[in-house]
């Protein structure tokens, strides 16, 4: 079932890019809204053969009976081949990255929205490069999720960092050239090696399909078999011959599939970010303008889980048992002292920043686990985080609109002055903290129980589990706190003429808040178009 | 066929080059200025003459040439790239230079086309000699000042002693053949010798030793590369781009030929050297890039990490047909042809710049760059990226090649894991690498000084940046037709293949 | 009775070759070096010719050599007298150690 949307969602925001380029710059804003609209409905297209799958019934159909059965929206062209190597370009869909696909065009659509006031920016230069590289990061962002090659994910994951660059760089704070070169010498250090396991995972499938040609049956049609190495991520998690092979085979002298894990991981890792490598971010979003950093925290962080997801852990199942203890140590370490930091905080930005790196401590951590329950809070968490996320960053943005810093102490009775905002920002920061009946609560709750489910796996699965809970209540510390500082309290007589929300920033707002509803009440509205994947890739690890 | 019909694009440029230097000595200014002109329709001449006349396949024998698909390789990159260097420094030579100038430049395009071609060491001596001798001079014409001249000085000695030492190692190499020919003739020659040996005799290793070690210095490789920085410094910036090219591109195709001469059978001592010196150039070309904050030096040392990178595909050698992610050869190839595009292009964007009349060197110069001259930013950040490796460009594909062609070694082959070694070395240097090309582009986008740096190139210079700048994005898109090309080439090296029966068909996939 | 043979035409090329090695790195003095560098070629020049005596299998090419090897060393000497010429209009001295304006 060959399809042509995938490639048409991916580079709708190309062209809107092209075209912002060469529009005038009265409408150069219109143009990127109109672009990123347009792709955001195109992505509600991708839904309905994932219709009904919260049935039983239809899962099987919809999903596949196993990992790389049912995938949707393929699209397959060779790119670079030769006599021994096809680099195609091959897109697809699963329940994977579904929902990531869905999140990824309504955040990067909010963004363009939150930018509309782009004339009133301090750096207001360069208006059209400013829509276009927001119009290329979509592509990148999109690309990477539904690449199904390994070297054109990894293409569209190194093109992202370009505009990504570029955007905290020209328009972001005081130190956004030091902040645009960490976050991009940070990600490209964790890439490299990722390079490395691209090249080693293609010739090790080429000597696999060598070593057992009889089992060397391709997934596609289930009859043909492998001749040469493989980039297809599918083929790499499925292929019997190829699984095998790396299972038994030496890297350096050190078993392959461990190593390999680790290579990959480090590259995503970064993008998580994970304790220690999780610097860049806060001052990557520190400098960077508003909607970028909602880009950042909503999408960007996610690829580093769907990476785990779509590469680590179907390929090399050995090396997540491996590394299983390491994981969940950086996970639970990560959720404590990214929460410990937030708490320390005075600057705004900085404080959800943080949070940003708690939060997806939480989902290392479900995922080392390797529980289904697990799994479904990892990918919950990331949907949640991706969506109360960038609603706290545009809450901060909101406020340093008016008040041009963002000095937590300094503020106070918000409510009073902007009670509509007082509202939002209650939802949204209430739904970071995990509060019960909002989305940051599902997610942080199938975590844990996953982790206790794996107790009769791992030893260590109990304390980790407790040591984890016990970062929920830094989070409630840090964020009760915060809210008591800036929205509580008397007024204070400089923030009191400030004007309530716009009816454009309330538009923004409106969604992400009922998201975070619906899905705390709801989950079942996501977790439906991804179960079936996930418990594949698990059927597939163990 | 005619040997001088065979040879007729080589000697095209060379009476091109003449020609160019006569009009030079005109007393009219307005004469002098077509030189430029004269120089390209000489390089657009040459190229119909390779495809018409072409034909690779046969070898010259009384004049110890041999056309194969390498040479074919060499010849077009070489006049391709040839076009782009002459239109990025259409301006660069004083008007009563210009002669002289494009007349070098002709004569040393002349030497790599005949590297390519050379089968007998006194021609590849003579060809590798006509590459250099040539960059010598044009490195004392660029300028008028004295760190020019203290350049060229610096440059000819240091290159002459490189020149000596490898005909010195040539000297060893005809004492065990006892022919100066590297292969197929019938009256003996080194790979004929080689094969009955069935090893490297001690001559034969001692002279090729001292051969790689003078053609070291060609390609900048340590311990060979301390001009580099200098030189490069010293030149004008659009002379540099041509050094980065012309140079390497000869070192590494003589460096091919003498390995085919020998079935790519190196000593395992002289294996081991060479990878101690390609783990040293990428390193040491990388890490003194950091330190640099004059941006021709940073350059001129990533010049040398890139040599590093490609020495990788000379390690790995050439696969028979195997497309560039399997053949050493193939992805060095493909690799020195985008690296002389990329190279230039970043030259050509320096080059094009003057603060106060002076030509621009420094990060500083170069701040701010965006908004003064935004197309020239792009075309010097797209190559910037591209010396990164950073897709989308060409750079990236090159990389990805030479660095997969080391893991395509068979898994008993003994030296595989000393270059997957090599190959991690690599991507940390590229990592490391990154950190000093970003320099650039946050110099030219992100920085909010404004640097004094103006254009003023001329409209050529222009035209040849766009398409330096182009071409990184398009072949990164487009690749097949140079990795093709590329292919043949490589498949012509390969030790299996003889030397009489090297038209290479393979069979277009 | 002593007889001379390759070995000694050898080691007497290498004898040369390390000379002129010796005087390129102690000279300050432009032409010096360049006889250095002379010194280096006329080495290689010793051995092709040594080789071609002894080991007569392939015709003459070690003569042939040579004279090729001399005629480039009479090119090189051209370009570097030039070289030198423009070294002292710009610095009023051939004396190498002056040049010092690019250093790393």
């Amino acid at each position: 079932m060959d399809s042509t949307l995938l490639s048409w969602l991916v580079f709708v925001p190309t062209i809107g890019a092209v075209a912002c380029l060469l529009a005038p710059r009265e409408v150069t804003r219109t143009v990127a809204m109109l672009a990123s609209g347009i792709s955001f409905v195109l992505s509600l297209f991708l839904i309905p053969p994932f219709l009904g799958a919260g049935d039983e019934m239809n899962a099987a159909a919809v999903f596949g009976s196993s990992y790389g059965d049912a995938l949707h929206f393929i699209q397959r062209i060779p790119w670079i081949n030769g006599e021994s190597f096809t680099i195609e370009y091959f897109l697809g869909l699963d329940g994977l990255n579904l929902p990531l696909v869905i999140l990824t065009t309504l955040i990067s659509l909010l963004a363009v929205w939150a930018s509309w006031n782009f004339d009133e920016w301090k750096i207001n230069k360069g208006k059209k490069g400013y829509f276009a590289l927001l119009l290329l990061l979509e592509t990148g962002m999109l690309g990477t999720f539904v690449a199904l090659d390994f070297f054109l994910f990894y293409i569209f994951w190194e093109v992202m960092l370009l505009p990504m660059y570029f955007l905290i760089g020209v328009w972001g704070g005081p130190r956004k050239e030091y902040a645009a070169i960490k976050f991009f010498l940070f990600t490209l250090a964790g890439s490299v090696l990722m390079l490395v396991a691209l090249v080693a995972m293609f010739f090790y499938s080429g000597a696999a399909v060598a070593e057992y040609p009889e089992l060397a049956v391709s997934y596609r049609d289930g009859a043909s078999v492998l001749t040469t190495g493989t980039f297809d991520l599918i083929e790499l998690a499925t292929n019997e011959a190829i699984q095998k092979y790396f299972g038994e085979s030496l890297f350096l002298g050190w078993r392959f599939a461990p190593v390999m894990f680790i290579f990959l991981f480090v590259g995503f890792a970064v993008k998580l970010p994970a304790v220690p490598v999780h610097t860049w971010l806060p001052d990557a979003h520190v400098e960077a303008p508003t909607p970028i950093s909602m880009i950042l925290a909503g999408v960007l962080l996610k690829m580093g889980g769907y990476g785990f997801l779509r590469l680590c852990y179907p390929i090399f199942p050995s090396g997540g048992q491996f590394w299983a203890g390491t994981l969940a140590a950086i996970g639970v370490v990560s959720i404590l002292y990214g929460a410990l930091c937030a708490m320390a905080q005075t600057d705004f930005k900085k404080l959800v920043a943080y949070s940003s790196v708690s939060h997806m401590g939480y989902v290392l951590l479900g995922i080392a686990v390797m529980t289904e329950t697990g799994f479904q809070g990892a990918m919950f968490q990331m949907i949640a985080h991706g969506i109360s996320s960038p609603m706290c960053f545009f809450l901060v943005g909101v406020i340093y609109d008016r008040a041009h810093h963002r000095e937590i102490n300094r503020f106070g009775g918000l409510w009073l002055t902007m009670p509509k905002y007082g509202t939002m920002a209650t939802i949204g920061f209430f739904a970071s903290l995990g509060l019960p009946g909002l989305c940051g609560f599902v997610g942080e709750v199938f975590v844990l129980l996953g982790t206790f489910e794996a107790r009769h796996t791992f030893t260590w699965a109990v304390p980790a589990a407790i040591l984890a809970a016990a970062g929920v209540i830094f989070t409630a510390g840090y964020i009760l706190w915060l809210i008591q500082r800036v929205y509580l309290g008397p007024q204070k007589p400089e923030y009191a003429d400030y004007p309530e929300a716009t009816g454009r920033e309330m538009a923004i707002l409106m969604p992400l808040a009922a998201l975070c509803v619906v899905l705390g009440v709801l989950p079942r509205v996501v977790f439906d178009y991804m179960n079936g994947t996930l418990r594949n890739i698990l059927d597939q690890i163990l | 066929m005619n040997p001088l019909i065979q040879m007729s694009p080589e000697v095209c440029v060379v009476l091109g080059g003449c020609l160019v230097c006569l009009i030079g000595v005109a007393r009219r200014s307005s004469a002098r200025a077509v030189t430029s002109s004269v120089a390209l329709v000489t390089l657009v001449v040459a190229m119909a003459l390779t495809a018409w006349y072409g034909r690779p396949g046969d070898a010259i024998q009384p004049a110890g040439l041999l056309i194969t698909q390498l040479s074919m390789y060499v010849r077009w990159i070489t006049l391709i790239v040839g076009v782009l260097i002459v239109l990025v420094n259409a301006g660069t030579p004083a008007d009563e230079e210009r002669g002289e100038f494009f007349g070098m430049i002709l004569f040393s395009i002349a030497g790599v086309m005949l590297t390519g071609c050379a089968n007998d060491l006194v021609v590849l001596f003579l060809a590798v000699e006509l590459v250099s001798v040539p960059t010598y001079i044009l490195v004392g014409l660029s300028r008028t000042d004295a760190r020019a001249s203290e350049a060229a000085v610096k440059y000819f000695f240091l290159g002459a002693l490189a020149a000596a030492i490898m005909v010195y190692g040539f000297s060893f190499l005809y004492g065990a053949a006892g022919t100066t020919v590297l292969r197929g003739a019938s009256g003996g020659s080194l790979s004929e010798h080689v094969a009955s040996a069935g090893r490297l005799t001690d001559f034969a290793t001692i002279g090729l030793l001292l051969a790689f070690a003078g053609l070291s210095f060609k390609i900048a490789a340590v311990p060979f590369h301390a001009y580099a920085p200098d030189v490069y410094e010293g030149a004008a910036s659009s002379v540099t781009g041509l050094l980065g090219f012309l140079p390497k591109l000869a070192g590494f195709a003589a460096m091919i030929h003498l390995l085919t001469a020998i079935g790519w059978q190196l000593p395992t001592s002289l294996l081991w050297l060479l990878w101690g010196v390609a783990a040293a150039t990428m390193t040491v070309g990388n890490v003194l890039a950091l330190l640099q904050t004059n941006v021709k030096r940073m350059l001129a040392y990533s010049s040398i990490a890139h040599s590093g990178y490609m020495l990788i595909g000379l390690l790995v050698g050439p696969a028979l047909g195997a497309g560039p992610m399997h053949d050493g050869v193939a992805a060095l190839l493909f690799y020195v042809a985008v690296y002389g595009t990329m190279n230039l292009g970043a030259f050509a964007a320096l080059g094009s710049l003057t603060v106060r009349d002076e030509p621009a060197e420094t990060l500083d110069d170069l701040a701010g760059l965006s908004r003064r001259a935004p197309w020239t930013a792009l075309a010097l950040t797209v190559c910037a990226f591209s010396l990164m490796g950073f897709p989308p460009t060409a750079g990236f594909l090159g990389k990805v090649y030479v660095f997969s062609s080391a893991f395509s070694l068979s898994p008993w082959h003994p030296f595989r894991t000393a270059m997957v070694v090599l190959v991690v070395i690599a991507v940390i240097n590229s990592a490391i690498g990154a950190a000093y090309y970003l320099r650039i582009a946050a110099a030219c986008y992100l920085r909010d000084a404004d640097g004094q740096s103006r254009v003023s190139g001329d409209f050529m210079l222009r035209v040849g940046l766009g398409i330096c700048g182009a071409a990184m994005v398009v072949l990164f898109v487009i690749p097949k037709p140079l990795v093709d090309r590329a292919r043949y080439a490589a498949a012509a090296a390969h030790p299996r293949r003889d030397a009489h029966v090297s038209v290479v068909e393979l069979p277009p996939s | 009775m002593f007889t001379v043979g390759l070995t000694h035409y050898l080691v007497l090329a290498a004898a040369v070759f390390c000379c002129g090695l010796f005087v390129m790195m102690t000279k300050r003095n432009a032409i010096g070096i360049l006889i250095g560098v002379e010194l280096l070629l006329n080495s290689v020049n010793i051995n092709l010719v040594a080789f071609d005596r002894y080991r007569p299998i392939g015709g003459t090419d070690g003569q042939i050599s040579a004279l090729f090897v001399i005629v480039l060393a009479a090119a090189e000497a051209a370009v570097a007298v030039a070289i030198c010429m423009n070294l002292y209009s710009n610095l009023n001295t051939i004396d190498v150690d002056r040049g010092d304006a690019l250093h790393g």
